[in-house]
């Protein structure tokens, strides 16, 4: 590449024009401090616009650090003015690359940007490896979408509060929901596996219920429970899952209390284990027994000899839903 | 839903049946050397489902056209055989299994009818009595107005003792069948469902009132009579619906005339769900209480379809004592608390149904 180092007047630098501009990173005094105690080390590279104007392709920060500690002008390397625009995108993309690894938002932005001079995702695909960018088809997609999530969930991807997988499930919501659930994972810090769980539930809930996902978490109970100031992050987030699933899945839940308390009326010695089936779907339950001693194993016999004919035992066998004219 | 399209495989072009299909259905037809290049475009699709519903593509049946219905070993089969006429459905209902059943799911008729008849006529010689169904891969009755396949069956299964056909649907198409020489040996069988699922998610299927006329019309016709309760889904007030449609049932039809009603209640595939979330967005069939059942398959939390069919069987048997009710792929557990006993006590549910088509149709083995 063939620059042309030249002194230029901040003046003559457009700093609102943004066209070549990738990195997500913020301004930061440090860098201000930094070029204040020991100068510009890596000068900026320009792109000339019109007679005496220029364009930056790359060191957006480094720019807005000089400004701020009062430099009038700065040392940069300057493009031909006949370079053509893909291959100028093209450098900015590439001096990012060589730099650091891209978040997802700076390569969504680098694909976007570069579907403006390349027609389909094959020459995105060639072009960007030889700028270091490693896409795919499906990838390629994936950036798309999300870059038209709103400005707040991407800086939450930025800040890997919301994780692409979910941030892509967000791009299937209205607005409104897809920010208060971007909000509500924020606020409370689910992992992963949680924000799935939690994002399918009240997906589905909204559908029962006949109501918007921004309202179901936003208001009412949940609402309440994320207002609570006195429940810390934790707490907060399993009452949340809890409600949750009782609103999903009441018979099934309904059901889950009522073993409970049968078992629980069964005073079961910790030696002796009782599990029901996988869903209590299967018909096969387990009963586990420990024991030390053949005394011991006597006597957990005649615990279980006892059971046969306990009514919580048997209710818990018939798999029986109480109150069932409430579920239909 | 209306065929737009018709695809003739190379290979039957020439048969009369064919020529036949082209004539009566008078639409745009192509002749193609392999499905592939008609599977590929439908399945770039949007909704390859309901695209795959505009097509016909008539063939061969390449495979057994008398194959066993698919159970799993986790629940109770009713030995049923499927007599394989063709595949998929011009209705549209959300929960239906074949939207994920089929890839790419596609309406396709066989026309090499004599292979057919010859398996029945197989079938015929055997000693043991079979109970045979063209309503598992397609609803029986939706090819009628392209070839009357279950004229020619009904006719066929007329003269022998061994079988017995069961033609299930969700439309009216009986006119045509009325009148013909069954000799008992086909049972007219109409799934139904509550006016509320009916309208809102069986689309271009016949209302409850029309199946019951249609059903009340056969009966006059002395044709042996079914039922099938499936898929039973829970929604709220979703008893007392099913119950008013048992009243109906019953006020219109005679207990003595049902070989059997079955039940069974909604369970799909976890691949459908997508499906039915993208084809039907309207529909909440999918939000009910699911768990994955022991075959793979979704279904409703045991307790809950325990207390679900409870109630139905003791609605049945209050209205007719006497019917046969039967599940649908449930195990054990199920029958023994809500039927009171287990079908093994009765030699198992192949020989419960058996014994159902020969009270009622008058089925003998070869060796009777």
């Amino acid at each position: 590449m063939v620059y042309k180092n030249k002194s230029v007047q901040l003046c003559l630098i457009d700093q609102k024009d943004l066209t070549y501009q990738i990195s997500t990173l913020k301004p930061v005094d440090c860098i201000s401090q930094s070029v204040s105690q020991i100068g510009l080390i890596n000068p900026p590279i320009l792109s000339p616009v019109g007679n005496s104007g220029y364009r930056i392709v790359s060191g957006f920060r480094r720019i807005a650090a000089c400004k701020k500690i009062g430099w009038s002008e700065l040392s940069a390397r300057i493009l031909p003015s006949d370079m053509e625009q893909i291959n100028i995108l093209g450098l900015a993309i590439a001096d990012n690359v060589q730099h650091r690894e891209l978040n997802l938002i700076e390569q969504a932005v680098a694909i976007e940007k570069l579907g403006l001079y390349l027609d389909d995702d094959t020459d995105i695909i060639s072009y960007g490896k030889k700028i270091g960018l490693q896409l795919n088809r499906q990838f390629i997609n994936r950036l798309r979408r999300l870059n038209k999530l709103s400005d707040s969930i991407k800086d939450r991807v930025i800040s890997d509060t919301i994780p692409l997988t979910i941030a892509l499930e967000l791009d299937k919501l209205d607005t409104a929901s897809a920010e208060e659930v971007a909000l509500f994972f924020d606020e409370l810090r689910p992992t992963l596996n949680q924000q799935k769980e939690i994002l399918l539930l009240v997906k589905e809930l909204a559908r029962v219920e006949d109501r918007s996902i921004s309202d179901l978490i936003k208001t009412g109970s949940i609402g309440a429970i994320r207002g609570d100031m006195d429940l810390d992050r934790s707490q907060k987030l399993k009452r949340i899952r809890a409600l949750l699933k009782k609103r999903r899945y009441p018979a099934i839940h309904h059901f889950e209390a009522l073993f409970d308390r049968n078992l629980k009326a069964l005073e079961l010695p910790r030696d002796i284990d009782f599990s029901p089936p996988a869903n209590f779907e299967g018909n096969r339950f387990s009963m586990t027994i420990f024991f030390h001693s053949l005394a011991e194993f006597k006597t957990h016999v005649g615990t279980l000899i006892r059971l046969a004919d306990a009514p919580h035992f048997i209710e818990i066998l018939k798999k029986q839903i109480d109150n069932q004219e409430t579920l239909y | 839903m209306t065929i737009k399209k018709l695809y003739i495989d190379k290979e039957i072009a020439e048969y009369p049946l064919s020529l036949e299909i082209k004539q009566r259905l008078s639409i745009p037809a192509e002749t193609v050397d392999s499905p592939e290049s008609i599977f590929k475009s439908i399945s770039a699709l949007p909704d390859p489902v309901g695209a795959g519903k505009k097509v016909l593509f008539i063939t061969r049946n390449k495979g057994a056209f008398v194959r066993p219905c698919p159970g799993t070993r986790y629940y109770t089969c009713c030995g049923y055989m499927i007599l394989h006429i063709g595949t998929f459905c011009l209705m549209d209902c959300t929960y239906c299994i074949l939207q994920s059943y089929f890839h790419p799911p596609l309406l396709q008729y066989y026309v090499n009818q004599e292979a057919m008849m010859a398996a029945l006529d197989d079938v015929f010689t055997r000693t043991r009595i079979r109970r045979i169904g063209t309503g598992e891969f397609t609803d029986s009755l939706i090819w009628e107005t392209i070839d009357p396949i279950s004229a020619k069956l009904i006719q066929k299964f007329a003269g022998q003792s061994q079988a017995v056909l069961e033609l299930k649907t969700k439309t009216i198409n009986i006119d045509h069948l009325l009148s013909l020489p069954h000799n008992r040996k086909t049972i007219m069988a109409w799934s139904l469902n509550t006016k509320n699922i009916i309208r809102s998610q069986e689309g271009g299927a016949a209302s409850l009132n029309a199946r019951l006329d249609a059903a009340t019309r056969c009966q006059t016709y002395n044709y042996p009579l079914a039922f099938h309760f499936d898929p039973l889904i829970v929604y709220p007030g979703c008893i007392e619906e099913y119950y008013d449609v048992i009243d109906q049932l019953f006020d219109r039809i005679n207990p003595d005339n049902i070989v059997w009603i079955s039940l069974g209640s909604f369970r799909f595939m976890p691949d459908l769900k997508t499906i039915i979330e993208h084809r039907f967005p309207d529909s909440k069939i999918i939000y009910g209480e699911f768990i994955k059942g022991l075959d793979g398959k979704m279904r409703y939390f045991k307790p809950l379809r325990l207390s679900l069919y409870k109630k139905i069987i003791d609605y049945i048997k209050y209205r007719a004592p006497g019917v046969c009710v039967y599940f649908c792929m449930e195990d054990d557990e199920i029958w023994k608390h809500t039927m009171g006993f287990l079908p093994s006590e009765y030699g198992g549910l192949p020989a419960i149904l058996d014994n159902a088509a020969i009270r009622h149709c008058g089925l003998r083995t070869c060796s009777d």
